[in-house]
């Protein structure tokens, strides 16, 4: 990428994600069109951009829920396309979080956020209570552990969704636009829990329409359109120096 | 002047009670059979492409469009023929049934799957839960309370459809109240007779159906 910051490419071998020209099309809907990029381990990407440009897929196929036309991804040492096993592997170690928050509407909160890791990760019961019982302390929904999730606000619900990507121990996490399906007082809460994991240093890629924050948060601020990263930049140089014209524009339509 | 004698349906109570017994449990094996066919046939068109799709569809659009009673009598006429054995009336009907059974189970299942939130099965994938997991614990139990109203609306279909097997003479409810009308001539009383039994063996199903879509609807109206 030629405006990738320098820093960003020189310091090690150690990167968590890569993309070399991933295309993915949908019919005839080219959601993804040639995207090559890389991520660290401990950085924080959050991707903007108008809707239909192909952030939603871009996480989609990073987590194989999307098989690629085309291209070369390899996620945590793995390959995709690979077989189901490496697909599995990928998934034991990247987290989702997505905007219809998605919890098992017939599970508990606490078997929403227990089960992925006794079913995938081999904990027992014990183990996995624990672990549940302090994942949803640091989210702040412990005493909500025995409700349903229709029972919980919208806030609650994606707190706890974020909760249970966290059960699997992830090295990364990925937020497909976590807040956009919330009440505007309900934004702060789960922003609140992100930026909390941000600083116990962790991979995230985030598709957030929440600018402040993502200035905030990110190491790397990516937009898209039309199935591509048309801007990849430190958050200042993207806020404030704008280059590429679609983004000149994007930013001046966000109040 | 027509009258109700109440004497006959006594007198023959024990062999209406027999007919009763007779639809009831060809009903119970039809719905076991159609229980497993339709699983087949749900997984089968599920697949979306392959044999195995191929012969699901086929299996769920033939059986879902000829009529029920060229079906029994196709059975009973042309399969002992087709297999060179016998096949008693008993049997024809239950396998008529059965497929009757298993292509409308299979659409019903089918919708139940498809209703579970597409979301919830992502996520489940992308915590890496294994697949077989994923069907026994996050697809199933909610497809299953989904299709709960329409699979009792479809046993009421089905104990209904017993009554056209008395085409082929199996001696089930609608056969034995037209035999005994024969032969004592008391057609009213027998044929009221059975419309009760239906109506009592059917009713509380279709009541059962109305509190499970009420209970769903709550459940899922949020």
């Amino acid at each position: 990428m030629e405006n990738l910051p320098e820093s960003k490419m020189n310091s090690g071998q150690n990167y968590l994600i890569e993309c070399e020209e991933v295309h993915k099309s949908f019919g005839t809907f080219k959601a993804l069109n040639g995207i090559t990029t890389k991520v660290k381990t401990g950085e924080i990407v959050c991707i903007v951009g108008p809707s239909g440009g192909g952030k939603s897929t871009f996480l989609r196929v990073l987590n194989a829920l999307e098989d690629i036309d085309e291209g070369k991804i390899v996620v945590a040492g793995e390959n995709l396309p690979g077989p189901w096993a490496a697909v599995e592997s990928i998934r034991r170690e990247v987290g989702m979080v997505f905007q219809q928050f998605n919890l098992f509407a017939h599970m508990s909160i606490r078997e929403n956020v227990a089960y992925a890791p006794m079913k995938a990760r081999g904990l027992d019961k014990a183990a996995a209570t624990a672990l549940t019982e302090n994942l949803l302390e640091r989210v702040g929904i412990v005493e909500q552990i025995d409700k349903y999730p229709n029972q919980l606000s919208g806030g609650q619900q994606q707190r706890v969704a974020i909760a249970r990507a966290l059960a699997m121990q992830p090295k990364a996490m990925l937020f497909d636009e976590p807040t956009s399906a919330l009440d505007p007082e309900m934004v702060r809460e789960v922003l609140d829990v992100i930026r909390e994991l941000a600083e116990s240093g962790m991979t995230m890629l985030i598709v957030t329409h929440e600018m402040g924050f993502a200035r905030q948060v990110s190491d790397r601020m990516m937009f898209m359109a039309e199935g591509r990263i048309l801007v990849d930049e430190v958050p200042d140089e993207f806020f404030d120096n704008p280059i590429d014209q679609h983004l000149i524009q994007f930013l001046s339509t966000i109040v | 002047m027509m009258r109700f004698e109440f004497d006959q349906i006594i007198r023959y109570g024990p062999e209406l009670l027999e007919a009763f017994w007779v639809t009831l449990w060809i009903s119970a094996v039809s719905l076991l059979i159609g229980i497993v066919l339709g699983l087949f046939a749900c997984l089968g068109k599920l697949s979306r492409q392959g044999l195995a799709y191929r012969v699901s569809s086929g299996f769920i659009d033939f059986f879902r469009t000829i009529p029920e009673v060229v079906l029994i009598f196709w059975v009973y006429s042309c399969l002992p023929l087709l297999l060179s054995v016998r096949i008693t009336s008993e049997v024809c009907g239950i396998i008529a049934l059965s497929l009757f059974s298993g292509a409308y189970l299979a659409e019903i299942f089918r919708a139940g799957v498809l209703a579970v939130p597409r979301g919830q099965v992502d996520a489940a994938y992308a915590l890496a839960i294994p697949r077989l997991n994923i069907w026994s614990r996050i697809i199933i139990p909610p497809a299953i309370r989904r299709m709960m109203p329409a699979s009792i609306n479809f046993l009421t279909e089905l104990l209904k459809a017993t009554s056209l097997l008395s085409a082929i003479s199996v001696g089930e409810m609608a056969y034995r109240a037209s035999v005994l009308g024969a032969k004592t001539l008391s057609y009213f009383e027998f044929l009221s007779a059975i419309a009760v039994l239906y109506f009592l063996l059917i009713f509380p199903f279709s009541l059962w159906a109305r509190r499970a879509e009420k209970k769903l609807l709550e459940k899922t109206g949020n």
